[in-house]
């Protein structure tokens, strides 16, 4: 079931993750810019004919990439080019260019020719999908921003955004997304993981143990402190109580930012479930208001600005 | 024994292929059963998806495409009156893919871009459907676009994870497995037990066949049932039971021949010693033995000439058959019994219709009536009486040959026809009968396609009946 949905563009886009996380690895320790030793591109691109159920409509081709030359420029350029493989083609319209692709921090600012404008429906959307897909797959890039040279349009996306296929498979089992601070860079990235809610065991439950069992990347980390448990977590009203034991509270001695990145891991995670609308988290003999910078008094929503490039 | 293991090699044979047909047989039954309602059903379950599917996405895309404008809110709002249980995740987008309403529990996306095939292609103004059966669930996804003044403002995604009816399919198919797993089994020993069991009867029956061709006519198969090997049991019982007979009838042939052969030569043997031996034998006693001798030799020759038509007749072959008249022979073969009826003092009457024409074979025409006339003369009595009676229909031809002589016994008659059978064996020899006249009859007439009875006469003698087909019957049967 599983393979059907996803095989097999996805099997190669956890493929291609497993790549960069190796390079990243060795990489983006350092500094998240300039990556001398990536050798490749991911480039999505058009799919010719997705006729069956759950074909996708993206995939990425690898493209070679030379070391030395700016990286986002070169990914710009690849964008533009004509695939290989023929079972695939660019995901620029002709008469649209990517004029210029500057990183500013971890978003791509990626100026579009004026035809770009003109564009709409699902040309638009897959063309920025495309975009931003190939963008955050290159090291340091989490926010991908499209314009037009008098700005008449501007579009802020990150790779999360972009849903290529269905990730529910039945009623009883289904894909979420899961967030943990990354290694690189003080943002976060999703990770699918599967579940099966039951009647022990309800979605906010077993997100929250997949949460403290960490993630299964080796790009991303969990900051929660071990022998942490979840007491109690239940939503009301559309708020989320978590419940953590008092070894939680040993976070605090990790930086600021690791403490705002592991809250927030928590309070984005659970926000992706439809009825919870914020969370509020306690730990046992909690004794200070803030952790971190984060004054977690009361019900924390959703922070959409710490999420970077997603994992698929 | 090498042609007992050839002919065991040939059973075996039999035996492998009357096995492989049924087994085939079976096998392709037992597939069409596991494949044929599994594929039936599941086209069955495909096309109720799909017209379920399509209703559902029609009811929501009439119902968004009359609300004013299609944001998170206002679809939130409008998906709230609707029933969507049963379906695993539906999701409305507007024009850009954008989704504005997911209803899964776990990756809630409004906002994000649903770049689906089945999206896209609602978006193009297309309705489309897939579903796939995986073996565990239907999964069906459906898409619709949401059209507005003939423009598709959005898209309706429905997914639907179906396994109960998929259950449902894999339990028919599980049990429809088992009973054919069962059935397979039993298939196979059945045709194995049913293969040997055919087999052996006909291993049975060869070697019956080699027994008897070894000389054992007693042998016989028991017959039970009532199929077509018994029957051919039966029937090869039946065969052998004549083969004995044959094989009897043959072996007394050849004694009673040979007995009836060397009676005189033993007797000319014994007149040519006598005259050898003899010191001095007066001319008239030499005269006397050697007329004996003749007269042996000549009784050798007559049945050592009736023996020859008889196998001649046996076989069947070299008589020519023509058209002639029963008249003409009659008196033909009369006139030549003339003398011998005078000797007897036997009166011979004659009573013929004209034209009764037969198709036959001249010489033994003659000779049927020859004998019967003759055993009619030589078995009377002084002053007796010999009557022939020839009669004719358009059918038939009828020759009657009665008499008033001796008569034969009621308990010699089944017998008459037998070679070398006399009823008086002393009497018969003193009138030079050899008791193959009748036979030569018996099988002369058969050839001829007629019948022939002998019965007692009343107030004495014997009749003898023979009815041939006329000549215009002959014609029409051949
Ligand atoms: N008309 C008859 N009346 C009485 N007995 C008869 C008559 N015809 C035949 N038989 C008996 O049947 C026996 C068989 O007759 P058949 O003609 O076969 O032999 P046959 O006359 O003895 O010899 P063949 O005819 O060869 O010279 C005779 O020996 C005789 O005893
Ligand atoms: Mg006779």
């Amino acid at each position: 079931m599983r393979r059907f949905l996803k095989a097999p563009s996805a099997r190669r886009a956890v493929a291609l993750t497993a790549a960069l996380v190796l390079i990243c690895l060795s990489a983006c320790s350092t500094i998240p810019r300039a990556d001398s030793e990536q050798e490749y591109i991911e480039v999505y691109r058009r799919i010719v004919s997705s006729v069956s159920p759950g074909s996708q409509l993206l995939r990425a081709e690898k493209i070679p990439y030379t070391e030395g030359d700016d990286i986002v420029m070169g990914a710009a350029l690849a964008l533009r080019s004509a695939p290989e493989d023929p079972s695939l083609v660019s995901a620029l319209p002709p008469d649209v260019n990517i004029t210029r692709a500057t990183l500013a921090g971890h978003t791509v600012d990626v100026l579009m020719s004026a035809p770009y404008a003109k564009l709409e429906g699902m040309e638009k959307s897959l063309l920025e999908g495309a975009v931003a897909l190939t963008m955050c797959s290159l090291p340091g890039v989490d926010f991908v921003r499209l314009h037009t040279e008098d700005n008449s349009v501007t579009v802020r996306l990150s790779s999360e955004e972009i849903l290529l296929y269905n990730t529910v498979v039945s009623g009883a089992q289904a894909q979420v997304r899961l967030y943990f601070p990354r290694l690189d860079q003080a943002v976060m990235s999703a990770e699918y993981a599967d579940i099966n809610p039951g009647d022990d065991a309800s979605p906010e439950r077993l997100i929250m143990d997949l949460l403290l069992a960490g993630p299964s990347s080796e790009k991303l980390y969990s900051a929660i402190p071990e022998d942490t448990v979840v007491l109690s977590v239940y939503t009301q009203d559309g708020v989320c109580r978590v419940n953590f034991s008092s070894e939680f509270l040993e976070i605090a001695q990790e930086d600021t930012a690791v403490i705002n990145l592991t809250i927030y891991s928590v309070v984005n995670s659970l926000t992706n479930l439809p009825e919870v609308d914020s969370v509020q988290i306690f730990a046992q003999n909690m004794g200070s208001a803030v952790l971190g910078t984060t004054d977690v008094s009361r019900p924390l929503t959703r922070r959409a600005s710490l999420i970077g490039a997603a994992i698929y | 024994m090498r042609p007992r293991s050839g002919i065991k090699s040939i059973l075996s044979r039999v035996q492998f292929k009357f096995a492989l047909v049924f087994l085939i047989l079976i096998a392709g039954l037992l597939v069409m059963l596991n494949t044929y309602p599994t594929v039936v059903t599941r086209d069955l379950v495909f096309a109720s998806k799909k017209s379920s599917l399509e209703n559902q996405a029609g009811v929501i895309s009439a119902t968004l495409s009359v609300s004013e404008s299609l944001t998170t809110d206002s679809v939130g709002k409008a998906m709230d009156f609707l029933d969507l249980r049963t379906l695993g995740r539906v999701i409305i987008t507007d024009a850009q893919a954008r989704v504005l309403y997911d209803s899964s529990e776990f990756d809630y996306s409004p906002g994000r871009l649903a770049l689906f095939s089945e999206i896209s292609s609602a978006l193009a103004g297309q309705v489309v459907c897939y579903c796939v059966y995986d073996g565990e669930a239907f999964i069906s996804s459906e898409a619709m676009p949401i059209m507005r003044a003939g423009v598709a403002i959005g898209a309706v995604y429905l997914y639907e994870y179906d396994s109960s009816q998929a259950a449902l399919i894999s339990a028919t198919q599980r049990n429809l497995r088992n009973i054919s797993v069962v059935f397979g089994l039993l298939a196979v020993a059945f045709t194995m037990l049913f293969s040997r069991a055919l087999t052996t009867r006909i291993t049975d029956l060869v070697r019956a066949t080699r027994i008897v061709s070894g000389g054992d006519y007693d042998y016989k198969i028991p017959v039970r049932g009532s199929d077509e090997l018994s029957e051919l049991g039966a029937e090869f019982n039946n065969f052998t039971g004549r083969l004995k007979e044959t094989e009897e009838l043959r072996r007394r042939f050849v004694s009673d021949a040979s007995h009836e052969l060397k009676t005189p030569l033993a007797s000319i043997r014994l007149l040519s010693d006598s005259i050898v031996n003899a010191e001095y034998m007066d001319k008239e006693t030499m005269v006397e033995f050697v007329t004996d001798i003749g007269t042996e030799a000549e009784r050798l020759g007559r049945t050592a000439e009736k023996l020859l038509s008889l196998s001649k007749l046996d076989s069947a072959a070299g008589f020519d058959f023509t058209e002639l008249d029963m008249k003409t022979i009659v008196e033909k073969t009369l006139h030549i019994l003339e003398p011998l009826a005078k000797e007897r003092s036997v009166r011979l009457t004659t009573e013929a219709d004209e034209g009764c024409a037969v198709m036959g074979n001249e010489d033994l025409l003659y000779r049927i009536v020859f004998n019967l006339a003759e055993n009619s003369i030589k078995y009377n009595v002084a002053d007796g009486e010999v009557k022939i009676s020839l009669s004719c229909n358009p059918e038939a031809v009828s020759l009657i040959v009665e008499d008033t002589g001796i008569g034969i016994p009621e308990a010699d008659l089944p017998h008459i026809f037998d070679r070398f059978y006399r009823v008086d064996k002393a009497r018969a020899r003193d009138a030079g009968g050899s008791g193959l006249g009748l036979s030569i009859v018996h099988d002369a007439v058969l050839l001829h396609g007629g019948q022939i009875s002998v019965e007692r006469r009343e107030g004495g003698g014997t009749r003898v009946t023979i009815t041939f087909p006329s000549y215009s019957q002959w014609e029409v049967q051949s």
